[in-house]
């Protein structure tokens, strides 16, 4: 599952440890999750949501095509900054 | 604010983790010691057969007690750190089941030696010292 965490973590100039010790586990995992490599269970991506002040829609994006991904983007980035803000 | 739970760079909580292998080496520390004793000091030949039953589950409490906190220490580690053990805990019997199924074949067609179960554990505990790098890269 596609995710921008890499995304919202360099905006607040987190570093992948900073990360995982607000969010109890460990460096692997919050690398893991950014490289797409591990889809995070439920409570962690609320974990996640939470940390980040956002939806976890805002955060990981729905589809498996390009097409569904560009969408979902666009989708979680209105979220993020509503068009016309 | 709910103070936070120190946290090592393994997304572990390090004071259950440390009770956890604490209680796992000390337990096949004493496993160790009574299989040794038992194999020094007692007379088989003049055991009760409940005693023997008893000297022979002896060991196995020790380690099962120490399996245990190896338990409470995986319980400790996060998410995808526990996936990984698992992964890894159940390659690794794959790979102890295609050993000894291949090896009773050899045994059975070619007359290769017997082995001893005992073999059995330290098997699956070489193939999981090989599996859980092997899987850990796999999310990395």
């Amino acid at each position: 599952m596609k995710n921008r965490l890499r995304v919202l973590r360099a905006e607040r100039r987190w570093s992948q440890a900073e990360l995982a010790e607000r969010l109890g586990v460990s460096r692997q995992t919050v690398n893991a999750i950014e490289t797409e490599r591990y889809d995070p269970s439920l409570p962690l991506a609320f974990g996640i949501a939470r940390v980040f002040s956002l939806s976890i829609e805002a955060i990981f994006l729905e589809g498996t095509n390009d097409a569904d991904n560009a969408a979902s983007e666009t989708r979680a980035r209105e979220k993020v900054a509503p068009a016309g803000s | 604010m709910e103070p936070k739970a120190r946290i090592d760079n393994q997304g572990q909580k390090p004071t259950a983790r440390a009770r956890g292998w604490r209680q796992f080496i000390i337990g096949l520390i004493v496993y160790v010691v009574i299989v040794l004793a038992e194999g020094l000091f007692v007379d088989r030949s003049g055991l009760t057969p409940v005693l023997g039953v008893v000297l022979a589950l002896l060991p196995m409490t020790a380690a099962v007690w120490g399996m245990l906190g190896w338990l409470d220490a995986i319980r400790t580690f996060d998410e995808l750190q526990q996936k990984i053990f698992s992964e890894a805990g159940l390659m690794s019997l794959g790979v102890t089941a295609a050993v000894t199924f291949t090896y009773g074949f050899l045994e059975t067609l070619l007359g290769a030696p017997r082995l001893s179960m005992f073999v059995v554990w330290p098997l699956i505990a070489a193939s999981y010292l090989v599996t859980l790098p092997l899987t850990r890269r796999r999310y990395e």
